[in-house]
């Protein structure tokens, strides 16, 4: 692809030239000779200073150099999580936290889409509400809860919104700047076929700032999962966070424990399937850039 | 319809800082239907101005261009493009891009898509996609989608000027069977003296400050042009006498 090569070597320019070329040699040497066994290496070695810690924290436990009552065993505090999972009762609470990260997602990002794509459209527009969503960008969402609560109290809206509001953020600003990085050329491929604006919109405009269009949404929805701790944090009936404030409340610090080894393991779960599926509809483009 | 697209008194001025600059200045041209007319001239003759005018897809000129009988307002279907970069659109295939511009059912939209990857020379290229391709794969597969919605013009801006000389060559002579085989009025906008020759029946010489013609020469020759011919090398060295080139 002729283009690419050329914003390639355009974006390589100068700054390419002024590198310094004992450096640029190294780095080549390192790439191309010692990928494949360095690569096993480093992903061995991440593994030695968890597994240690493991270890260690366990022998704690089990000699007594540790309150367990404050620090518990890692065996225990898998067990209990075990447990949740065997009862039924840890399926029932992350099925109740994913439901309010997805609800929350698909109104925050479906509006920013909507805005951004819009935005990105027409001048007026931005100039009408870019400031105004600009201003808005700085107010820190967590500090929203306490407002939230006050006027929604403590059911399901006052989460869902707050969820909403950390995913519009990421999935406005990437839509926008995907639709004024599209190449003009592509438009007037449509316009000489006579495109619609609508046309040109799902046809030329949208396809073209899909990547990054995803790239939005998938940090969007890693905001959104912060989010929804928070939120199930300040007051919940049911979910993952409930689960650890259930945990806090009668001071079992295996209980806390679990839930945040399963919100971290969702979330990360989540981040894998959201790059497969990435990898998979822009497959046009990672063909070309893979390995 | 002895004038199948005809430009009268068309001028266009680029609003810049200080004084405007003069692309095109009281510019006329009649193309009859079937003809293949380049337009050839150095950088800022307006050449591309002008095919840009032509296609409706700039329309800040005064004067008056006609295609068929009608006022260009816009784009139009009836008039097919062809960029100087492929612009093939890197999420669809080879296929897929030919039938960007096609209004018909799947079954249609198949049938054409072949004809058209037959009539450009890359049969069995459908499913690839844009990287996949070498720029003059690409720029084959840009000609095919022009021509998917069968326009009775066809308008390429300096599509080979990218390519490298053998590339380019080999285009030429596909381009050439293209036209003759589809009878689509054809106006091709190039800068290469060579290309301008082996291609035109008429070659409409452009000069700059201000964008105006200041020839247009008849290339009595027969197709397929013979490139090293005397005949040839007349033309040429007369083209380059009016650029002031020796």
């Amino acid at each position: 692809m002729p283009d690419a090569d050329k914003t390639a070597s355009a974006a390589a320019g100068p700054a390419g030239n002024r590198r310094d070329p004992s450096a640029s040699a190294m780095q080549g040497n390192r790439s191309a000779g010692a990928r494949a066994p360095a690569a096993l290496l480093r992903h061995l070695a991440g593994f030695i200073i968890p597994v240690l810690i493991v270890v260690v924290w366990e022998t704690a436990a089990r000699i007594g150099a540790v309150n367990t009552l404050l620090l518990p065993a890692p065996s225990r505090v898998f067990l209990t999580l075990g447990q949740a999972a065997l009862d039924g009762s840890l399926w029932i609470n992350l099925a109740y936290s994913i439901r309010r990260w997805i609800l929350g997602f698909a109104i925050g990002g479906g509006l920013a889409l909507f805005l951004g794509a819009l935005n990105g459209l027409s001048l007026f527009s931005e100039r009408l509400s870019d400031t105004t969503v600009q201003m808005l960008r700085t107010v820190p969402f967590m500090g929203l809860t306490p407002l939230l609560v006050m006027w929604f109290g403590l059911g399901e809206t006052p989460k869902v919104i707050l969820i909403a509001v950390a995913s519009f953020f990421p999935v406005y600003i990437n839509t926008l700047a995907g639709v004024r990085n599209v190449n003009r050329g592509f438009v007037e491929v449509g316009q000489s076929f006579e495109f619609s604006k609508a046309e040109l919109l799902l046809r030329v405009i949208l396809p073209a700032a899909l990547p990054e269009i995803l790239t939005g949404i998938r940090y969007a929805l890693g905001i959104a999962w912060l989010a929804l701790v928070i939120a199930e944090l300040m007051a919940a009936q049911s979910g993952i966070g409930y689960w650890l404030m259930q945990g806090r409340e009668a001071v079992r610090v295996d209980v806390v424990l679990a839930s945040l080894i399963v919100f971290s393991l969702a979330g990360k779960l989540m981040d894998v399937a959201l790059r497969l599926i990435e990898a998979r509809v822009l497959h046009w483009r990672n063909a070309f850039s893979g390995s | 319809m002895s004038q199948f697209v005809s430009v009268r008194n068309v001028s266009r001025t680029f609003e810049g800082r200080g004084q405007g600059v003069t692309a095109l200045s009281d510019v006329s041209l009649d193309i009859r239907p079937g003809e293949f007319v380049v337009l050839v001239g150095p950088s800022g003759c307006g050449k591309s101005t002008l095919l840009r005018s032509i296609a409706g897809l700039d329309l800040g000129f005064s004067g008056e261009i006609l295609a068929g009988g009608q006022p260009v307002v816009g784009p139009n279907r009836s008039r097919g493009l062809v960029f100087q970069e492929a612009r093939l659109l890197p999420w669809l295939t080879a296929g897929g891009n030919i039938a960007f511009g096609l209004r018909a059912g799947p079954e249609e939209k198949r049938a054409r898509v072949g004809e058209l990857l037959d009539l450009v020379g890359l049969a069995g290229f459908e499913d690839a996609y844009p990287h996949q391709l070498s720029g003059g794969m690409a720029q084959r597969v840009a000609i095919a989608r022009a021509l998917a919605p069968r326009p009775t013009i066809l308008l390429m801006d300096e599509p080979f000027g990218a390519l490298d000389a053998f590339t380019r060559i080999k285009l030429q002579d596909a381009l050439r069977d293209i036209w003759r085989s589809q009878n689509v009025t054809t106006v091709f906008v190039t800068h290469d003296i060579d290309e301008s020759l082996a291609l035109g029946q008429r070659v409409v010489v452009m000069s700059a400050r201000p964008g105006r013609i200041s020839q247009v020469i008849e290339v009595d020759l027969p197709y397929p042009r013979d490139r090293v011919s005397e005949a040839f090398s007349r033309y040429r060295n007369s083209l380059m006498n009016s650029f002031g080139l020796h």
